[in-house]
């Protein structure tokens, strides 16, 4: 893996995950809420770009799984600012739709 | 067996509504995002012309303005799930992207897909629901 792939996908993880928070803060902070919410939308046109480069690099069923992956650190993110408590139980939910989603893309979407 | 299973969160038919329009959105962007590339013909060593095309694609715009939509149904859905909770609902949507792209351009899911669905639906109920005594 070269280290352009590898800060594309870096890029595209990260920037799905503060994305998220964006819209969560924009829900919970209604003092706040355009503010948040205009960041959310900047960060999807930044996180948009960034996964074309990666699609442009590597198939999309290798790439799925980077986006796969966001589902883990959207979960963890969540519980360190918001305080969102994730169950045993829950991470293994989360961890089969990682598997789930993988193998969906496995044959190529 | 004397336990069933309980949703972790308080559920109505607003937030019901306010999942569905989002998974449909979710779904209908994908779709309409396969379509424009579709139409945009091949891509390899013509990557400039192909999001020139792209961008003149009805159907690239039509995406545009469903994922507008769905930045304020997201938003509304968030003031009542968490977060976490929240994404592993709407991971439902690439499943169902799959079934609609089978129908709508005569697919074929192979075998580890169909596993793939079942993983994706068994992982949201167990993320969203815990056990409770009946």
């Amino acid at each position: 893996m070269n280290v352009i792939l590898l800060i594309a996908i870096s890029i595209t993880v990260v920037v799905e995950t503060l994305e998220q928070l964006m819209f969560k803060a924009s829900a919970k902070y209604e003092k706040f809420r355009h503010h948040f919410l205009i960041c959310g939308i900047v960060l999807h046109v930044v996180q948009i770009l960034s996964w074309f480069f990666v699609l442009a690099l590597i198939p999309l069923n290798k790439a799925i799984i980077a986006l796969a992956a966001t589902y883990i650190t959207i979960a963890l993110a969540s519980k360190c600012i918001f305080k969102e408590q994730v169950s045993k139980r829950g991470w293994v939910g989360i961890l089969a739709i990682v598997a789930g989603l993988t193998l969906i893309t496995s044959t190529g979407l | 067996m004397n336990t069933i299973f309980k949703i972790n969160y308080k559920i109505s038919p607003y937030l019901i509504i306010l999942f569905a329009i989002s998974i449909f959105i979710d779904v209908a962007v994908l779709l309409a995002e396969k379509l424009a590339a579709q139409d945009c013909g091949q891509i390899l060593g013509k990557e400039a012309g192909f999001y020139w095309l792209l961008a003149h694609q009805p159907w690239t715009w039509f995406s545009f303005v469903l994922t507008a939509v769905q930045f304020v149904v997201w938003r509304n859905l968030l003031k009542y799930v968490q977060l976490t909770l929240a994404c592993c609902i709407s991971s439902i949507a690439y499943p169902l992207t799959t079934l609609a792209a089978m129908l709508l351009f005569k697919g074929n899911i192979q075998a580890i897909e169909w596993l793939g669905i079942g993983l994706v639906t068994v992982g949201i109920i167990i993320a969203n629901t815990e056990k409770a005594k009946a």
